[in-house]
């Protein structure tokens, strides 16, 4: 069994007339598969990660480009629901229910997408 | 307008035989309102939009959500929620299964940007929006959204 830590931090100094300082972490038993790879996107919709391969999984996401119009956007399919919306070096840390596939689609050029997928059971 | 400055880490010594983990990310994200603290409520409470919606359906802003299951049900406030049957899924208003992306077990956290809603027609092709779902009993999250300017 291998264990995961995910820490997050939200701060701010100038916003609600309050300092935000926010630090949660958790400790996630990882007991699947892991991938690690960068995806190319394009303005074409494609999956990049296919419900059915995966049982509930701990995702992390990440635009790589550093062109601001370069968005990418997270969906279940071309056309369908879209989920998130990744700027340039943006990034999201979600639990991924695994019921639903993964499309990126880039609003403009082809930024790279970081995709990580650790799998919480075995299978 | 205001900085928030998120900052990820995932560590792990044990996730590959032959190396740790040990990935930081940080962003420095320009935000304005509307947008809130970190705020508490009830998966079925009602905080403007309808129980336990957090984002209107027909907003087509996008926000920085961050969100985490306390682990303790709204029915007192001080209960331990089942570590198994009391799951939370969030999902775009409409709440029908696809829309469902991510789940919440007690103690776990999220934070991604959402996409805002695109369809102003609310013929419910591509509803918008974030609610949270109890799977089981209500239970309270902890929840916080900066609108990107």
């Amino acid at each position: 069994m291998a264990t995961l830590t995910p820490t997050l931090t939200l701060a701010s100094s100038d916003m609600n007339g309050d300092v935000l300082n926010l630090s949660v972490t958790d400790s996630l038993s990882i007991l699947g598969q892991v991938t690690t790879k960068q995806v190319a996107t394009s303005t074409s919709s494609a999956i990049f990660a296919t419900a059915a391969n995966y049982t509930k999984s701990y995702v992390y996401l990440k635009n790589l480009t550093t062109t601001a119009a370069e968005i990418i956007t997270i969906e279940k399919a071309d056309g369908g629901d879209e989920y998130m919306t990744l700027g340039a070096g943006e990034f999201a840390f979600f639990p991924w229910a695994s019921i639903v596939d993964l499309f990126a689609d880039a609003a403009q050029g082809t930024p790279t997408l970081e995709v990580r997928i650790y799998q919480e059971s075995a299978a | 307008m205001a900085t928030l400055t998120p900052t990820l880490t995932l560590a792990s010594t044990d996730i590959f035989a032959d190396q740790p983990l040990s990935l930081s990310v940080t962003d420095s994200l320009t935000v304005e309102a509307p947008m809130t603290d970190i705020s508490r409520m009830n998966t079925n409470d009602n905080i403007g939009n309808g129980a336990g919606v957090i984002i209107d359906e027909l907003d087509t802003n996008t926000y920085f959500l961050y969100i985490k299951h306390t682990g303790i049900l709204s029915s007192d406030g001080t209960s331990a929620a089942n570590a198994t049957a009391d799951y939370i899924t969030v999902g775009n208003e409409d709440g029908d299964a696809p829309s469902k992306l991510v789940i919440l077990y007690p103690g776990e956290f999220a934070f991604f940007p959402v996409q805002g809603n695109n369809d102003t027609s609310d013929d419910g092709a591509e509803v918008g929006g974030v609610k949270v779902f109890a799977a089981s009993a209500n239970v309270q999250i902890n929840y916080a959204y900066w609108k990107r300017s």
